[in-house]
Order: C-alpha cells, then sequence, then structure tokens
C-alpha cells in the first residue's frame, strides 16, 4: 500500500487470510495466533472498530490502532496447492489444481465446476459423488 | 464478550473511548515522519451523501495506516462554510444565512462522527468564523500590497436568477450559470480580480513535479492555463494609433489581407467613418445579445461590418480594410486579429462572405494555391512565397522554420517579438452577495482606496441584515455598516461591500489546520512549513481545475511572501470515483420527471406508477434529482459503519465509479461476522496469546507448523501461557 491504494485488493486479501484461520488445522498454535493477531491488525484501518472490540476481548491492554503494521505474508498461513483426480464412472479424465485445505464439500464444488467433469459428464445425470480427500472425485452417473 | 457481532453498540462505545484517550489528536515534536492526510473538505448543505462517505473513508484507511506504520500524522477536517445556498435558504425561510450553515454544520458532524473517521477535532476550521475569515482578509491584503488584487470596469458575467456576477468558470459550455441555470448575460461593472495571470508561467511548468497526481488532471490544467507561443506585432491605423496583435503564426503575416476587431474593442468608434456608423452600431447592439459561446462556434455562418477605415501591415505598409466581428472576443488576446484568409479557415470564410482578397503565402509541394480558386484555407506544411525576406523558408513551427525566422526578423527589425499568451484570466473575484469574506478596504474620496489596517482585522459581516433578495447586496443596503472613516485621514468615507468569491475560503485552508487555534498570525511559520505539503490530498475530480489551481497560486504567492518555503500544496492527489445508485428512468418522459424514485418501483416488474410504462434501470451518480441516493444514516443503522467502510473500500479501486449494491454490502456484512466467530471462538478456545512473541518464527519454521503442527505442539507453548 505504500505506493498504490488499491483497497479492494486488500481487501480480498483480508478475506483469504480470514479463510485460511478458518480452515488452518493448528488452531491451537503459535502461528495460529500471529494470523489472529495480523488479521485484527491489517482489519484494524478498514473496519476499526470492531478490529479494536476483537483485539481488547483478547486481553491486550493497548489499542490495536497502537500496534505497528505488519508486513502482510498470506503466503505463509496459505499451504500450497494439491492435484485432485477426477474420475468419471472410475474412469480417469485428468487432475485439478485445489486448495489443500479444501475439505469434502469444498472438492465437491470444485469438481463438478471443473471444465474437465463438465466436458465427460456433459447433460448426463450425475447418480452418486465419491469423495477421497487429498486424493480423488469420481463421478457415479445414471 | 457478547458472542453475537453487534456493531451498533461497539462503535459507539469504541468512537466515545477514542475520543476519551484522544486518540486522534496530532502529534506534536516528536522525533517521526509526517504525514498530512486530508480529504476536500465539504460544503454544509445539511445532510452527508455517500460521495463524501467514499471520500473520507479513503482518507482515513490512509491515515489509520501511516499511524500503524510509525508516522505522526495530521488528518483533519472542516467546513467550506460560505456561498449562496445559505443565503439563498436563508431568503426562503425568512432566517439568517449563519443560523442555517451552522445547523448543517451540527447535523453532519453527528453524521460524520458515526462513521469512525480518525480526526483531530480540535484543529475544525469552519471558513464562515471571524478567526478563519480574519486570515482570509490577512491574504487578501497580501494580494492587495503586491499589487496582486486590483479593481477594473470589466464585462462580466451576469446571472439574472441570483443578481450575482459570476466567474467564467462558473458558466457551463451552453453559457449558463453552474448553480442556478440562468442564461447568463453581459454587464460592465468595477470589480476586484486577483492577478493569476502573473503566476500562469510557474503554474504551467511547476506540473512537471507533480509526480503523485493523475495525469489527466495535469493535462486539465495545462490546457485551462492554455499557453501559446508566437509573436506581438503592432499594426497601425491610418490615423496613427497602434493596433497591436498577438499571432502564433508570424510567418504568415505577408497573407494578412484585413483586420478584425471585436465590437467592443475601444478604437472601433474612432475608426468608424460616418457611412459606417449606423451598421457599426446596429451590428454591436446584436453581438452584446449574444454569449460568448455562441460567438466562437465552429460552422457559424460569418457576419461583420467594415468600419471604413484602413491599418498599416507592418511588414509591407500595405493598407488593409478594418472590420469588426463577434468571433473575435476583447477578453482574449488584444480584441484584435490580422486574418490570414489562405491559410485560416474562420478568416477564409469570412474573405469569401464580403469578397475580401486571399493570397497564399505557404506553398505546398503538391498543388498550386491560387487565392481567387482556393475552396478551402490551407494550414498545412509547404514553402513560404509572397513572404520576402521569409521566400523559400520551410513553413512550420520547428528549429530554423518559418516561425522561428519570421521572430528573429520581426525583432530584428523592430516591428514585433516573440511572447506568449494564455488562456488564463486574471481571477475575479467580486460578488455582490452576503454571505462571503467582506474584503478589507475603504473608499475614501481623499485616499482612494485604503486597505483596513491589519489591527482591525477582521471586517466582522455584520449579523443585522435584511434579506429580501432583491436588488443590490444586503451589506450595501445596510448604511449603518457601509459609513465609516478613512482609516488614513479620518473622512467619511465607505467600506467595500463586494464579497470574496468562496473558492478563495478553499485556497488556503489546508494551511490553517497545521496550527488551527493561532490567533496572532494565519499559523506559525515553522509549524506549517513542518506540516505541509499534504501528502496525500483525496477528493472529486470536478476540482480538477479551479480549487487546485487556486490552492497552487495561493501557496506560490504565499511563498513569494515569504511565509512558505515549499512550491507545491498536494505531493500526491487521489481522485475517487462517483458514488452510483440504482436508477429507474421513463424513456417516454423528459426532464427531471423521467427519474422514478425506486421507492416506488417493484424491481421485478417496474413501471411508472402514474402512467404503467416500463421503466429502463441502470447505474447513475446518486443525485437528488435522480431519487437514486441512498443515506449514510440508514447503511450505518442497518449494518453499521464497519461494513459500509468495507463494501465501499472492496466494492471498487478507488478511483473508479462504484456501483452501490445492497448485495455486497451484504456479503461483506458477512464477512466481518465470520471474522467475529472466527475470533471469538478462538478466544473462547482459551488460547493465550503474547503479544509479539511469533515474531521469532522464520517462513520455514512457520510452513513446518502449519504442514505438522503435531511436531510444534511442544514447541508452541513458549509462546502460550
Ligand atoms: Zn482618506
Amino acid at each position: 500500500m505504500a505506493d498504490d491504494y488499491q483497497f479492494n485488493t486488500a481487501v480480498s486479501e483480508l478475506m483469504k487470510l480470514s479463510n485460511a484461520l478458518t480452515d488452518a488445522p493448528c488452531k491451537n498454535s503459535a502461528i495460529y495466533t500471529e494470523g489472529i493477531q495480523t488479521l485484527l491488525t491489517l482489519l484494524a484501518p478498514f473496519a476499526p472498530h470492531m478490529a479494536e472490540e476483537l483485539w481488547q476481548s483478547l486481553g491486550y491492554a493497548d489499542s490495536v490502532h497502537h500496534q505497528p503494521w505488519c508486513i502482510f505474508d498470506p503466503a505463509a498461513l496459505v499451504v500450497d496447492e494439491i492435484s485432485l483426480v477426477i474420475q468419471v464412472m472410475g474412469k480417469t479424465r485428468g487432475t485439478i489444481q485445489v486448495p489443500a485445505q479444501a475439505d469434502k464439500q469444498a472438492l465437491e464444488h470444485y469438481a463438478r465446476n471443473s471444465e474437465l467433469a463438465q466436458r465427460h459428464i456433459a447433460d448426463k445425470e450425475i447418480k452418486k459423488v465419491i469423495v477421497v480427500p487429498g486424493k480423488l472425485v469420481n463421478f457415479v452417473l445414471g | 464478550m457478547e458472542s453475537r457481532y453487534n456493531p451498533a453498540e461497539i462503535e459507539e462505545k469504541w468512537q466515545k473511548f477514542w475520543a476519551e484517550q484522544g486518540m486522534d489528536k496530532t502529534p506534536e515534536a516528536i522525533a517521526k515522519p509526517k504525514f498530512y492526510a486530508l480529504s476536500m473538505f465539504p460544503y454544509p448543505s445539511g445532510n452527508l451523501h455517500m460521495g463524501h462517505v467514499r471520500n473520507y473513508t479513503i482518507t482515513d484507511v490512509i491515515a489509520r495506516t501511516r499511524r500503524m506504520q510509525g508516522y505522526r500524522v495530521l488528518h483533519p477536517m472542516g467546513w467550506d462554510a460560505f456561498g449562496l445556498p445559505a443565503e439563498n435558504a436563508a431568503i426562503k425561510q425568512n432566517s439568517h444565512p449563519a443560523q442555517w450553515t451552522y445547523q448543517n454544520i451540527a447535523q453532519m458532524k453527528t453524521e460524520l462522527k458515526r462513521l469512525g473517521l480518525s480526526y483531530d477535532w480540535d484543529r475544525e476550521v469552519a471558513t464562515c468564523s471571524p478567526d478563519y475569515y480574519r486570515w482570509t482578509q490577512w491574504i487578501f491584503l497580501e494580494f492587495f500590497k503586491s499589487g496582486l488584487a486590483y479593481q477594473k470596469e470589466a464585462a462580466v458575467n451576469w446571472d439574472p436568477v441570483d443578481q450575482t456576477v459570476l466567474a467564467n468558470e462558473q458558466v457551463d459550455s451552453a453559457g449558463r450559470a453552474w448553480r442556478s441555470g440562468a442564461l447568463v448575460e453581459k454587464r460592465l461593472l468595477r470589480q476586484w480580480f486577483l492577478k493569476i495571470t502573473d503566476y500562469a508561467d510557474q503554474l504551467l511548468k511547476d506540473l512537471d513535479q507533480l509526480d503523485g497526481w493523475p495525469d489527466r488532471v495535469k493535462v486539465m490544467q495545462e490546457n485551462w492555463i492554455g499557453k501559446s507561443t508566437g509573436a506581438q506585432v503592432v499594426f497601425t491605423t491610418e490615423a496613427g494609433d497602434d493596433l497591436p496583435i498577438f499571432t502564433t503564426r508570424p510567418d504568415t503575416l505577408w497573407g494578412a489581407t484585413f483586420m478584425v476587431l471585436s465590437p467592443e474593442h475601444p478604437l472601433v468608434e474612432k475608426l468608424t467613418t460616418a457611412e459606417q456608423a449606423a451598421a457599426i452600431q446596429a451590428y454591436k447592439t446584436a453581438t452584446a445579445a449574444e454569449t460568448d459561446i455562441e460567438r466562437t462556434a465552429e460552422n457559424r455562418e460569418k457576419t461583420g461590418v467594415w468600419t471604413g477605415s484602413h491599418a498599416i501591415n507592418p511588414v509591407n505598409n500595405e493598407r488593409i480594410p478594418i472590420w469588426i466581428a463577434d468571433y473575435v472576443l476583447m477578453g482574449y488576446g488584444t480584441g484584435a486579429i490580422m486574418a490570414v484568409p489562405a491559410h485560416d479557415q474562420r478568416d477564409f470564410e469570412f474573405a469569401r462572405k464580403f469578397n475580401l482578397p486571399i493570397r497564399a503565402v505557404v506553398q505546398p509541394a503538391d498543388q498550386a494555391l491560387d487565392g481567387a480558386t482556393m475552396t478551402e484555407a490551407y494550414p498545412g506544411d509547404g514553402i513560404m512565397v509572397n513572404s520576402a525576406a521569409l521566400d523559400g523558408v520551410a513553413a512550420g513551427k520547428a528549429a530554423g522554420q518559418s516561425v522561428e525566422r519570421a521572430i528573429a526578423w520581426l525583432e530584428s527589425q523592430g516591428k514585433g517579438k516573440g511572447t506568449s499568451t494564455y488562456r488564463l484570466r486574471d481571477w475575479l473575484i467580486s460578488r455582490q452577495r452576503y454571505w462571503g469574506v467582506p474584503i478589507p478596504v475603504v473608499h475614501c474620496p481623499n485616499c482612494g482606496i485604503v486597505a483596513v489596517p491589519e489591527a482591525e482585522l477582521p471586517v466582522v459581516l455584520p449579523e443585522e441584515v435584511d434579506f429580501s433578495g432583491k436588488g443590490a447586496s444586503p451589506l450595501a443596503q445596510l448604511e449603518s455598516w457601509v459609513n465609516v472613516p478613512c482609516p488614513t485621514c479620518g473622512t467619511p468615507a465607505q467600506r467595500e461591500t463586494d464579497t470574496m468569491d468562496t473558492f478563495i475560503d478553499s485556497s488556503w485552508y489546508f494551511l490553517r489546520y497545521p496550527d488551527a487555534r493561532n490567533e496572532q498570525q494565519l499559523g506559525n511559520p515553522a509549524v506549517v512549513n513542518d506540516w505541509m505539503p499534504v501528502d496525500q490530498y483525496v477528493g472529486g475530480i470536478e476540482h480538477a481545475i479551479l480549487h487546485l489551481l487556486y490552492s497552487r497560486f495561493f501557496t506560490k504567492f504565499l511563498r513569494d511572501r515569504g511565509f512558505l518555503n515549499f512550491d507545491e500544496p498536494f505531493k500526491r492527489l487521489l481522485t475517487q470515483g462517483m458514488v452510483q445508485g440504482w436508477t429507474y428512468m421513463n424513456p417516454n418522459k423528459s426532464g427531471n420527471a423521467q427519474w422514478i424514485p425506486s421507492a416506488l418501483v417493484d424491481p421485478k416488474d417496474p413501471k411508472d406508477p402514474e402512467t404503467g410504462e416500463p421503466l429502463v434501470g441502470s447505474f447513475k451518480t446518486m443525485s437528488k434529482s435522480k431519487y437514486n441516493g441512498v443515506s449514510p444514516d440508514d447503511v450505518i443503522n442497518k449494518y453499521g459503519a464497519d461494513t459500509a467502510r468495507m463494501f465501499i473500500l472492496f466494492k471498487a479501486p478507488p478511483e473508479k465509479d462504484l456501483e452501490w449494491d445492497e448485495a455486497d454490502v451484504e456479503g461483506q456484512s458477512r464477512f466481518l461476522n465470520r471474522v467475529w466467530r472466527l475470533v471469538t471462538d478462538f478466544a473462547e478456545q482459551g488460547s493465550n496469546v503474547e503479544k509479539g512473541a511469533i515474531a521469532d518464527l522464520t517462513k520455514p519454521e512457520k510452513e513446518t507448523a502449519l504442514r505438522h503442527p503435531q511436531r510444534h505442539s511442544t514447541n508452541h507453548r513458549r509462546f502460550g501461557r
């Protein structure tokens, strides 16, 4: 934000950070604590009241608005993507890249909306979807 | 802690807390880099609208971020509080403009405070307050003492509805007044001017310093200043009077076959022969009824009248007729032109219509121009002909070409000199209105115009005034105020009753905030120079020309008076886009009746509630007349200020127009609710946090922690409780 005020991008980054924290596997860790601190600090100029309320509810004596601005590094919190295998009727049709932390529901969503699946399913009826987290999604057609 | 996110409760609580703690006060004298964040201050019209909210939110995020980044930040707010609407409201409601203005300020300030904007309210200014306009008057007297504030009789734009004089800038391209919409007339009045033209060249050159300004704003300023280079050449009348002209093409002087004067030119009367007198008088009367815009419109049938006299062309001593025509304006250049019909289309049309000679002095390579047979002017390149010393030279403005050679020749012969002219005019600042800053001078029959002594400032606006809205300004009607002894000789004298253009008030307000409560000076120069220039200025593109140009002018002038030590007031400028609302229009209606309030329309089946005709919906800039506004108070009541802020910042980049979309506002509300749950869940888990402890972890350690949280389960406790 030093030279260019692209607040819309900044807010989307805040949303990504918030999602990453929601999905984070390590909620009882120092790094998670840092994530929460970072989120509130970065949120402070945008939503100053909520950031202050949440910050002080965590037991800090000083105002969130007195915290030093941190270097925003969402990459540190977002784990890399994985390759998800797309199968139709048990036959592998290819792979797509999805966030490693995506849950079963999210994996199905990514798979259904992939160009790969849509090409091989076309307008056929989907009877069942089998999701193996971290590995594959298989569409059983009617 | 509340488990549910309730913005109404927490927002008011923290606003109160921050105010009590003085968190938004400007830090003084601490060793941190400074950052001056400024929004263009509003006119107190009554209510805050979404355009304001967007502007101030953008600046507030910048100010808050800079504080967290370790800057000492000045982030003030104030009111551009003089102007016509207050006076008009006073006339309609039979109240006082001050009362209307201060009520509006109170209302808008309450609304501003609900937005959580981190203003240092201790530095609030209102331009209508005597402790502010005392310094506006002081600056005027600085101009007066330097000879840059002067009076002259001038043809001015007269607004017949508001009964006042308008600056050229306040007349739109259709010749209508920018506020009342009335067709503007011409009148002669004695007016006060500021000599901004003395700074034209600096105002143009220093645009190069403004790296942090949008290019389009700089281009608009450049065009407004409108520099053209060429030569001043003096023609003479047969009676021996000088008729100076300015031309950007002095190389075509040998092709001048007649001259045209503005009908208002002071020599017209003397030049008019007895035979031509009636025709000239009739033409002058007809011209007086036209606007400048009409007079200079392209593709217009050319009109004009010969004065009966001739001038001598100084380059070849040729005798050429002098005409008058409405397309030459007295206010631009010298009010006289040489006409070169072979190479200027307007002159060509004029010459053909009145059978005046046409002589080509530039010959293109591919054709032979003959004045008798040409069907249009030839403005292109070629070789100079029929031009004595210039014959054979390449025609053009490049180095060594005809224009440069012509100027050198004119100067060597003492017949003219190279010079520049500007489109920029001196700034007409007189207003025949009450609700403005009194011009602090007295008219004495012995001494002439006398400045009110500095110790007697401010010249306070009298309060007991009659607002009938008719005739002369209320100040001129108040004899007890007008009649005063001359400050110099004591003779009975009269105060100036004109007030200043309100653009003056806003041309220096940014200089007042750094030391806003100083009663001895406009500001302590050390303090003002410390905070200035403004590091980030944010406001609407509608101020791209006037406000910004005038502010730059004042800054340069006060620098030259030894008060400031910098050249430019605003280091970076952000012009935020408009806020647009969904708008229903009935294409079968016209004028303001075509806009249908959305409250009366079913979005699923938009029909005109009166006629049943189908409506067209689109996003248009929010305005009262289009009934498409969204009230900031309603949004805050429903979602809270934080959601409104997040939406405004998220929906569009700051320079782009923003479409107000309720679904997206709700989206931001949901996001804040998710953050609320995320952090409250975290707090309830009993995780204890210690500020800064995590800073020791390197990025690879963080990645390991994320991939293998178990491995760190013992480790992280050293950061925990
Ligand atoms: Zn006197």
